[in-house]
Formats: structure tokens, sequence, C-alpha cells
């Protein structure tokens, strides 16, 4: 159902009355309704055509609905008020349907809510021979509430991080500081319609639906005798509301990448690169300390990670003292999230690793996984009071301050005004070749140590594409990165079997422990027989890889592919 | 996308009662739902204020293929349900179902495409044993039989039921007890006796004037009288079915 939406807020009510009357509009008793938009950080249900509200109206009802591109709205209706200002729980839905479609679309990633919008609805459905041909609904009073942590948009139209509402003044010049962007700029704003018409179409009924929209525009400027009102807009009073309070109903997608020159001097492009990083950092802060999903957490590491290594390949590019600091600052950063996100990454595959088993085994590992969820819940509040002290915070303004400076006002190192081009090139080439000797040293009698190293120095090579492939030409970058993808997933198999297998005999062994030092706690009958039997066929899986890395690895070893690289490189250089 | 049919070959059960309901209730439960008006009657269309009247060449060009079921579709006064609405080019779906050949699998060929927009279509289908309703029972995930306790409802539950069995993948069958007049004794004993069967539902929908307001009203009864006993009993009888269904 297409509706476009009228903002009459300059308006006198009579005169909105008198137009609505005039176009045969008749309104029903006004009731009170609460609209809840949610989506996912990075809006999955808008990518898929749905947008998901919670009703609740006067009478108590509450509702949930899910309107698409296909067939009517579905609307579900539920005991309790649905939350306003916390993440919405899918799992905690009827099965069915509409939850089923929220979780094709939504993924792993939680539903937050975007923006709230009360008002005093009265509505109308106009008919012809007892026939609905048209919907139309006059909001008044609109009030607007952002609660959740959604991207934010600036009138540059670049969506920035997340706010959180409740924050003191304080906390929010802090994050202002550190992010160098008014995240809490658009609070709820007066300039935001407070009366709004809406005229939806019925299936088969645009033509109607377009003529009374006309009409009621006509009708509108001749009662008032001016051009206000602002519309028709396609959308909905909420999406208004939306673009008027500066809510991105798109998403977050992603840090926005730099437009680099191969001849800029190097260290403007790698300060734009390492920027890029940064917003993505702040982006997935605060959702990572909140542990709104797992998703935060992991693209803050993503974010860490790409840092780290953009900061060490940095060498005779940045100022040696920023460097020095920074790598320090990361890796602290690096270390105290990484095992929550390994505990994320082994509870989320649990059902995976399980099914490795039969459903007897399976069951009596439970305690293993509701131990290592008990593990999991302590890394995270590791995470939550490490984001979120101070000097995590002085990490980031001190970050962020150094990347805003002006380019003339930063040096770097010797090669710093070298041509960016040719300076990544070099390190591309260089980790190339790390890749290439370390793999072809690579025999049946190698230790796993060395794999690990290997897929190292994969990563370091993917960051540099990843960041800089496109100044050698954006397929040549991607052809690249897929062959170093197909190499690194066999590693990263090989690697994560290994890394399942030792947590679930450390895990089996500290339950165990327990079992015999605690009278109330026990390892159900079988657990310790299914624990080796699972390890067992990790080891299995680990050695699957191991016997696979040979040819994965000759196919990465190709001349074709090498080819590829060199050509982007010479590109990049030129 | 699930089908469910309402069909019975005795007329005046209840059964665009039941397919009216039943649609109305699934809507509340987070549901597109497509009522499909295959009796020419058009009651249902009716029911749901929409226009009893199919574009062009009516069910001949929707049947062909010629006109899209998309297409045809209409808002009705419940949000989150839509009707495909009845027209009298239907009295002779039959011929025109034979014309387009596999007239047994024609329906649900047509009704595959709305996947992707609906979740529950449901089957008002015409009374009587036809082609169109062997062709409905094809397509069918669940066939919903209201049965007015009485002997030749009996009756004409036994004819359906054999005309089921011999659809190749037929459709699960399900009986409900409709228009149950408490007041009469032999209604009430057939009741029991039917309620002993294991594909009977356990909602029973009484003979109430909330159901006969629905013409007047041209809603489904939680429109309304949302606390009558006819709405509480639609309300159990959709549990029952998706219960079935998902």
């Amino acid at each position: 159902m297409t509706s476009v939406v009228f903002d009459v807020s300059g308006l006198p009510a009579t005169a909105v009355e008198a137009a609505l009357g005039a176009v045969g509009v008749t309104l029903g008793a006004p009731a009170t309704l609460r609209r809840t938009r949610y989506d996912t950080f990075d809006a999955r249900l808008r990518q898929r055509g749905l947008q998901l509200e919670a009703r609740a109206s006067a009478d108590e009802a509450h509702a949930l609905r899910v309107a698409g591109t296909d067939g009517p709205p579905a609307q579900l209706f539920v005991a309790m008020a649905l939350p306003t200002d916390a993440h919405l729980r899918l799992q905690g839905l009827p099965r069915g349907p509409l939850r089923s479609r929220l979780l094709a679309a939504a993924g792993d990633r939680a539903l937050l809510p975007q923006i709230t919008v009360t008002a005093t609805r009265r509505s109308a459905t106009l008919e012809q021979d007892g026939v609905p041909r048209v919907v139309v609904h006059l909001d008044t009073d609109l009030q607007v509430d952002t609660p959740g942590a959604v991207p934010r948009v600036l009138t540059s139209g670049v969506p920035t991080a997340p706010q959180r509402r409740g924050r003191t003044a304080e906390r929010a010049a802090e994050r202002t500081a550190v992010t160098g962007t008014d995240t809490d700029a658009a609070p709820n704003t007066p300039t935001v319609a407070h009366t709004t018409i809406e005229v939806a179409a019925l299936p088969g009924r645009a033509e109607e639906a377009d003529a009374l929209q006309r009409r009621l525009l006509a009708a509108l400027h001749e009662t008032t005798d001016s051009r206000d009102p602002h519309g028709p807009r396609t959308g909905d009073a909420l999406s208004l509301a939306s673009e008027q309070v500066g809510v991105d109903l798109r998403g977050w997608r992603g840090p926005v990448r730099p437009d680099l020159d191969r001849r800029a001097p190097a260290l403007v492009g790698f300060r734009a690169v390492l920027r890029s990083f940064a917003d993505a950092l702040d982006a997935n802060w605060q959702g990572a300390i909140d542990h709104v999903d797992d998703e935060f957490l992991h693209d803050l590491r993503i974010a860490v990670r790409q840092t780290r290594s953009l900061l060490a390949q940095g060498r005779r590019v940045l100022p040696k003292d920023v460097r020095r600091e920074q790598r320090e600052a990361f890796r602290w950063l690096g270390t105290v999230t990484s095992p929550a996100r390994d505990l994320d990454v082994y509870v989320a595959g649990w059902a995976d690793l399980t099914s490795l088993l039969d459903r007897e085994d399976a069951q009596a590992l439970e305690p293993v996984l509701a131990h290592l969820a008990g593990h999991r819940a302590e890394t995270h509040s590791e995470v939550a009071r490490s984001l979120g002290a101070p000097h995590a915070d002085r990490l980031r303004a001190t970050w962020r301050g150094w990347l805003e400076l002006p380019d003339d006002e930063v040096s770097g190192g010797k090669d710093a005004d070298d041509p960016l081009g040719e300076v990544i090139g070099a390190r591309i080439l260089a980790a190339q070749q790390q890749v290439l000797e370390r793999g072809r040293s690579i025999t049946a009698d190698t230790p796993a140590t060395e794999l690990h190293e290997l897929r190292k120095d994969g990563k370091r090579l993917r960051y540099l594409l990843e960041g800089f492939g496109h100044l050698g030409g954006g397929k040549r970058s991607k052809a690249t990165i897929r062959h170093l993808k197909q190499l690194q997933d066999n590693l990263g198999a090989f690697q994560d079997a290994e890394v399942q297998a030792d947590r679930l005999r450390t895990a089996l062994h500290e339950l165990a422990e327990a079992a015999e030092s605690h009278a109330d706690a026990s390892l159900p009958a079988g657990a310790l027989q299914a624990g080796e039997r699972l390890a067992t066929a990790l080891d299995r899986r680990r050695e699957e890889a191991r016997a696979g890395f040979d040819a994965r690895f000759a196919a990465y070893d190709r001349k074709p592919a090498r080819r590829t690289l060199t050509a982007l490189v010479e590109r990049m250089s030129r | 996308m699930k089908v469910v049919a309402t069909a019975s070959i005795k007329g005046g059960v209840g059964k665009t009662a039941t397919a009216v309901n039943l649609a109305a209730e699934a809507t509340r439960s987070g549901i597109r739902v497509l009522l499909w008006d295959l009796d020419p009657q058009g009651s249902a269309t009716y029911l749901l204020r929409a226009e009893h009247r199919l574009a062009g060449g009516g069910a001949r060009d929707l049947v062909s293929g010629e006109s899209e079921l998309l297409g045809e579709v209409r808002a009705t006064s419940v949000e989150g349900l839509h009707v495909l609405p009845s027209d009298t080019s239907l009295r002779y779906l039959d011929r025109h179902l034979d014309a387009a050949g596999k007239p047994r699998r024609r329906l649900g060929k047509l009704l595959a495409p709305l996947a992707p927009a609906y979740d529950l279509v449901v089957l008002d289908c015409p009374p009587g044993a036809s082609l169109g309703i062997e062709s409905a029972l094809r397509a069918t995930h669940l066939l919903l039989v209201p049965v007015v306790p009485t002997t030749l409802a009996m009756l004409t539950l036994s004819q359906l039921e054999e005309l089921v069995a011999a659809s190749r993948q037929g459709p699960q069958l399900l009986v409900h007890i409709s228009m149950l007049d408490r007041r009469k004794a032999l209604q009430r004993e057939t009741a029991t006796e039917l309620a002993t069967r294991p594909d009977v539902l356990d909602t029973v929908v009484p003979n109430t004037t909330a159901v006969e307001r629905m013409g007047p009203e041209r809603a489904p009864v939680r429109a309304f009288a949302p606390r009558s006993p006819a709405t509480l009993a639609y309300e159990q009888l959709w549990a029952e079915v998706a219960e079935r269904l998902w």
C-alpha cells in the first residue's frame, strides 16, 4: 500500500478540517497511537523492503506490524507492550510466518528501536457502494522520540556514529570530542511536523488515491491561500519525522571509502584510510559495550585489526611517535576484546559443532554450552568495563584528534611524501612475497604454527588490498582478494577446528574439576565421552582442512593469479 | 504459503462465514491473508466489502492466465486481508479449467506466484462436488469442512471424504461443528457423536445472531461483536488450524 504525507503543521486546525471536508473526508473519533519503527543497525529489514513497527493504541492494544513491498501488511497482536527503548527479541515472538520473515531478514542482528512517534490519530475510509477506496489519517500533536542506537544524518548526508538516549551532557560532550562529530545534535527538535495528513492507496485503487491527493492539495491551498503545506511526499508520517529529526533509516552502511589519489602523498592516503577505520570503530563502539548483538564487537574488532595492520605497514610513512603510541593502544584494544569475540563465535556456532554428534551426545554436552555461555557473559562484562573506561575514551580522543588534524599540520616519516601508489604497491608486493615464501615452504611435516603464521601473512595482504587495492583497478583488486580469500578460508577452517577442540577439552576439564570439588556441581553421565567424541570429530575436521591446503595454496600460487596482483601493483605505482 | 479451503457439498452450513472469520482471525497473528472467493454467489466478496466483479473476461481470463491474479486483488475492510473477488463468470469455472488443460492442477499453478505476497490463501469454495472443487483440493494443504450436526450434513461429509480420498495428494481434512443450536436435542446428540472422530476439531461455532449480522454489517464478527461467543469460537478455530499449518 503506497501512501503520501502532507505536512500541514503551519496551517490552522480549522483550515485543515475544512480542506478535508471539502474533499469528502469525514474523520472518525480521535485515538492516541504510538508507533515505534525497528530495524537492525545496518537496516537489513529496509534492504528487504520491510518496515517493522510496534503500535500501541489508547485501548491498550499492542501490535507488531510488518509492511513489505508484496501483499498486505502483517499484524501480530500481542498481550504486552513492546519495548520502545530496547531491542526487540524475535525469539520471544510466537512461531509463524511473521517471525520467520523477520528472522530471515535480520539474521543474527538485533532489532533496534529507531524512532517513536506518538500522535492523536483520526482516520477515514472513503467508500463507494460500500467498498473501501482510500484511507486518510490526520495525525495531530505529533511527538517524536529517538530512543535507539541508530545512525544519524548530518546536513552533509554522511551517516555518523550512533547516539544513545540518556547520556549526560558531559558524556555527550566527550563523545563529540572523541568522534569529531556532533552525534547528539539532532534531539527531539521542535522543527518536526506536528500535524500531518496521510493518504493511503488501497490495492487496485492507486488512481483514486492520486485523485484525492490532488484534490486535497488544491483544497488546502484554496483554504489557506498560500503555498503551504509541504507535500505531498511519498511515505508516511513516521518516515517524514525520521527525516526531520535526522534519523537515518538507511542504517549503518560501513565507513565511507575515502577518495584516494595514487599520486597523493602516502601520509595523506594512510590517514584517510585510517580515518575510515576509525569511523567504523566509533560506529560500533557503544553497541559492543552494550552487547546489543555480536556483530558490533565483530565489526569493531575488524576495524581494530585493520588499523593495527595499517599502523604496522606505516613504517617510514606515519610519524614515529604516533605510530608507536597507537600500535600499543590498538594492541590493547585487540587484547581486551579478543576473548569475548572468540566465545561469541563458539557459542553462536555450537549448533553447527554439535551437528557432528548424535542427539544423545549433543544433549550430554549442554552443560558445556552453559559453562561457555557463562564465561562469555564475563568476557562481555570485561569488554564493557574496558571500552567504557576513561582510558578508552582518551585513547579514541587522541587518535581521532590526530586523524582530524589538517594534512598540512602533520609530518610523517621519510616516505611520507612519496606517492601513495608507489608506497602501497611496494607494501603489497612485500606482503605477497611473504605469503608465497611461507606457503611454498610448508610441507606435510610443517608444524601447525607455520600455517597460523601464513594466515596472519594473508590477513596483512588482505587488509592492504581492501584499503588501497582499488588504486590499481577495482576489478583486479576484487579478483586478487577473491583468490586470497579461498586460501584464507582453508587456513581459517584449520585453525578454527584446532582452537575449538582445545577449548572444548579445557571446558570439559574445568567442569570435571568443579564436579569433583563442589557437591552441588555435577557433569552428566556421558558428557566426557561425548566431549571427547566431539573433539575427535574436530580433529578430523582440522585434518581435512590440512589435507586440502596444498591444492588451495597451489591455486593461489598459479601464474595467472600472481600476474593479476603484479598488474594491480604496476597500475597503482604508475 | 499455505492454502486452506472451506468446502462442503451441502450449502448453508456456514462455509463462507467460516472462510471470512478464519481469514480475519489469521490477520491478527501476523499473517498476510488472501481470500479467494470461488463461489459465484459472491457472499464472501460482499461481506468483505469488495466489488463483485473481475476485470475483462472474468474467470476465463484468470484461469487461462490472460490476466494475473495479483492484478485482481482488492483490499478489504480488514487490515492485512485481501480478497480475490467473486464474479458471476465463476459459474463456468469447470469449463474454463477444462479448456486450460490439466484442470486439477490449474488452481495450484495459478496460486504459486502469490507466495511472496501472502502467507495464507483461504479458498471459499462453492457447494457441490465439481471439477473446480477437485482442483481446489489439489492446491490445498488443509480442507476445513463446516458440518451442521444433522443427518443430511453427515451424509454429505462422507461424500466429500470420498472425493478427498480419490484425489491424488489430497489435503488433510478437518471438520468443525458449525451453527450448533444447543436447544435442539438431536443436534446435541449428533454433535457429541461427531466429536468422537479424530478429524473433528474441538471448536464448536454456535448458531448465533452475531453470525447472522455479518450480512447487514458486511464484516467479520470481530469487527462489530468482538466479545461474542462466535468471535471467540472463530479465534479458537483459527488457533487450532494454525497449529496444524505452522
